[in-house]
């Protein structure tokens, strides 16, 4: 039996620091929101939203780079030995991964206008983020249920996501984690190596 | 050309209208009058509106001098954009609007001040059982039928003890209130 790992590319080291930074940042943010959004009224509170919001456009931020990257150097092909129909399935998610990473900060951007409140990255009023839409609360409250409908779908695909990884990681041994997290390819050689 | 002369110009395309009489006590139009307050909270700038304000002004182009004004501001219309955050405002610790839900505001005499138009007022002040005297800029502005009043007055938090000290880590001291008055010219 061939060695299993050998068929797997890794991404490059720039997307896989961007893939880790943005979950880093997307975990913080979504448990902060899921933490604040019901607290009573108080200045920890208003403490609380702007940090949400810093994280969200540094997500904004770091996602741009990402798919500026992922365009100019496009991802290494899948492991042939996946079934064709997983990769279209893999595909259409990533796809809707992209969709959702740019839809929830933009809505929550947009939404804090709508509500009277311009975003002001880390509180530096001249990186303050131009209100794409004036104060009008109808809008307000439809861009924020968009933003909890697109969120809470985030997270299940993130289940989804991480569930696949592991399973093909632990279950199938086939080293498609290895694509993002190089490290352990490093770590395998050196435990065949015996120096670990 | 003074405003007298301008409004006798006027004075034609008047008539038809039922105006109020010269120099009296005139209401301001609630539907085109604004008064607002913007607040800086961590950086981020957020205007709020008073959504109920009356009162009156007596003013007479020719004598600026001895102009009045009187506003009575209802302190649980304040709309800070989101119901919570509106309930918190009307609670003891900010404007206690159970206890004074009037704020009001006496203003004699416009004192030109600079160009045409600008001018200077001294006001009184009474918001949550607190009196003080502000000098308030204002340019007065005239269309054809109505006499409009503007202007900025800075009021701090802190000298009416709004907001308990936990919410200067987060708001500053100095709230911008913005009054755009609006009312009939008299003929």
């Amino acid at each position: 039996m061939p060695e299993k790992t050998t068929a797997v590319q890794p991404y490059t080291i720039v997307a896989c620091v961007l893939h880790w930074l943005s979950a880093v940042l997307i975990i913080c943010s979504f448990a902060l929101a899921f933490y604040m959004v019901d607290l009573p009224v108080s200045p920890g509170k208003v403490k609380l939203f702007s940090w949400h919001k810093w994280l969200g456009i540094t997500v904004l931020g770091v996602v741009s780079l990402r798919l500026l990257w992922r365009l100019c150097y496009p991802p290494p092909r899948q492991d042939p030995r996946v079934p064709a129909w997983q990769q279209r399935i893999a595909n259409g998610l990533f796809l809707v991964f992209y969709i959702l990473l740019f839809t929830i900060p933009i809505t929550g951007w947009v939404y804090s206008s709508a509500a009277g409140y311009p975003v002001v990255y880390l509180g530096i009023k001249s990186l303050r983020l131009p209100d794409l839409v004036g104060k009008d609360r109808e809008l307000a409250a439809l861009l924020k249920q968009i933003h909890g409908v697109a969120n809470w779908t985030l997270l299940g695909l993130v289940i989804v996501h991480a569930g696949a990884a592991l399973k093909h990681h632990f279950y199938d041994r086939d080293g498609v984690l290895h694509r993002m997290l190089p490290i352990l390819s490093t770590l395998e050689a050196k435990k065949v190596q015996g120096r670990l | 050309m003074t405003h007298i002369h301008r409004y006798a110009a006027l004075l034609p395309l008047l008539l038809p209208l039922s105006g109020p009489a010269h120099a009296a006590e005139v209401p301001l139009n609630p539907t085109l009058s604004a008064l607002s307050a913007e607040f800086v909270q961590i950086g981020v700038p957020v205007v709020a509106n008073f959504k109920k304000i009356s009162g009156s002004i007596n003013y007479d182009p020719a004598k600026p001098a001895e102009a009045t004004a009187h506003f009575d501001i209802d302190t649980s219309s304040l709309d800070v954009g989101d119901e919570l955050y509106n309930l918190e405002v009307r609670k003891k610790d900010w404007f206690n609007t159970s206890q004074f839900p009037k704020a009001t505001l006496d203003a004699t005499g416009l004192k030109p001040s600079g160009s045409n138009g600008h001018f200077t007022t001294t006001a009184k002040l009474v918001f949550k059982g607190k009196t003080k005297k502000i000098d308030i800029p204002v340019t007065v502005k005239t269309d054809i039928l109505n006499l409009v009043f503007d202007g900025t007055v800075p009021v701090s938090r802190k000298e009416f003890s709004l907001g308990d000290p936990g919410w200067n880590e987060v708001l500053e001291d100095t709230v911008m209130v913005k009054f755009h008055v609006v009312i009939l010219a008299p003929r």
